[in-house]
């Protein structure tokens, strides 16, 4: 089901590989303008351009399908309304609702967690394995993907680890160093050193 | 006297890994420092495109199940103004002088139902906390957080100056023989000792904790007396 007249607003769709951070962003920031103003064709635009982003991470942080398409529709129903609440000074659209995304699919693997540690003493403590995507890797993005792997094996296998166990597993600095065995701020400066790498590698801008 | 450790919350805040207590002070430190915003929404960033690499599809009748909600969900308004910053410094008893007055006048009948309470071996010590309070209570940045702790209710006075706080709570049920009620700091470093509280009338316990820093949360629990270095069970726990 589409929404009538959704394809007057089509957003920089293909090559979203660099221009995500100089053109894609505008037109972003325009479509949750509208958004804003109650626009449904503007969400359903703002929505295929970013739900593959949101519902891929939540995927990847929470393994589990189900729930990972129940963080998408909380997400955009939250955007949907809040769109005009969002502070562009705080940053890009794409980062607000991906900011929104990640902390919806950690809130949820924290309070499973919590859940489960009262069942079991050990709770889950081993990080889930990745989930192996039984879906075709799609091609438009085949180069973004391509380009975060590179990246991240530049990365020091430390430096990996902590990024691993914080963005994709879920674990707070705090576990991760209980997990390791290491002292906190070890994993506050890996992490923090991961991400400056990343970011440099990235070609990150504000 | 500004503490460590702040300035690397920003990475962990941008990747959502903090605790529920780093998460304030990250926050509270964030509104203060425009490198640390910077570094954010540059980390942010990074994370969009982690999570762009994470691209896949969901199936159609999300959108369609998202679609119908939305239909029938209302749009907040914009907002005019951003919340208020929730920092201690905001409430400053200078603003509002009267009330100071009283409360040190309240706080010095405390101490000294104290004193009479408790014999008068223990006059010099109480007569040094009587100093102690007062100095934190002249202190200029010195303010006021109040909470009630199931029965009991507890107010904290405390100073950034200082780096100290008086907390004073009444209703308490007494400690046991060989028992104390003992304070504890945290933060976005983790929990440590901040003192001991004294029994100073009918269910009412004060003490004096210095080394705040810039706290969180301000715990009380019963715990055997001697030296801790953690709280052992149950605390009762004051949002600062």
């Amino acid at each position: 089901m589409r929404v009538p007249g959704s394809g007057a607003h089509t957003v920089s769709d293909g090559g979203r590989d660099d221009e995500e951070c100089s053109g894609g962003r505008h037109a972003l920031s325009a479509l949750l303008h509208e958004v804003a103003l109650g626009d449904l064709s503007a969400f359903e635009s703002l929505y295929r351009e970013l739900s593959g982003a949101v519902f891929g991470v939540a995927r990847r942080v929470l393994v589990d399908t189900a729930q990972a398409e129940e963080v998408c529709q909380e997400v955009f129903l939250e955007v949907w309304r809040t769109s005009a609440r969002h502070d562009p000074s705080l940053g890009s659209v794409g980062a607000w609702v991906l900011t929104i995304a990640h902390r919806r699919a950690v809130d949820r693997v924290r309070s499973e967690q919590a859940a489960s540690d009262r069942l079991t003493a050990v709770g889950r403590l081993e990080p889930p394995a990745t989930p192996h995507d039984t879906v075709p890797e799609q091609v438009e993005h085949r180069l973004e993907r391509e380009k975060v792997r590179r990246c991240l094996r530049k990365l020091t296998e430390p430096q990996r680890e902590a990024v691993r166990l914080t963005y994709y597993t879920g674990y707070t600095q705090r576990q991760v160093a209980d997990l390791l065995r290491v002292p906190l701020t070890t994993v506050k400066g890996r992490l923090r050193d991961g991400l400056i790498k990343l970011r440099d590698c990235l070609g990150v801008t504000v | 006297m500004r503490r460590r450790g702040e300035h690397g919350l920003t990475a962990g805040y941008a990747v959502d890994a903090l605790e529920p207590a780093e998460v304030r002070a990250a926050e509270r430190h964030l509104a203060e420092c425009e490198d640390c915003r910077r570094d954010l929404a540059e980390f942010r960033e990074t994370a969009v495109r982690l999570a762009r690499a994470e691209t896949v599809q969901p199936r159609e009748e999300v959108w369609e199940s998202i679609l119908a909600e939305a239909r029938v969900t209302r749009q907040k308004p914009p907002t005019r103004s951003r919340p208020a910053e929730r920092t201690l410094r905001s409430r400053s008893v200078g603003r509002w002088l009267p009330w100071g007055l009283a409360a040190s006048l309240a706080l010095f009948s405390m101490v000294l139902a104290g004193t009479l309470a408790s014999v008068s071996e223990r006059l010099a010590e109480q007569e040094a906390r009587t100093s102690e309070v007062e100095t934190l209570l002249a202190a200029a940045d010195t303010n006021m957080v109040a909470a009630s702790l199931g029965e009991a209710r507890a107010t904290v006075f405390a100073s950034y100056d200082r780096d100290a706080a008086v907390l004073v709570v009444e209703g308490l049920s007494a400690a046991p023989e060989g028992m104390a009620y003992r304070m504890w700091w945290v933060d976005g470093d983790g929990v440590r000792p901040a003192g001991v509280m004294e029994s100073s009338g009918e269910g009412r316990y004060a003490g004096v904790a210095g080394d705040m820093g810039f706290p969180d949360q301000l715990w009380i629990s019963l715990e055997p007396e001697g030296d801790m270095a953690e709280p052992s069970g149950e605390e009762l726990s004051i949002d600062l």
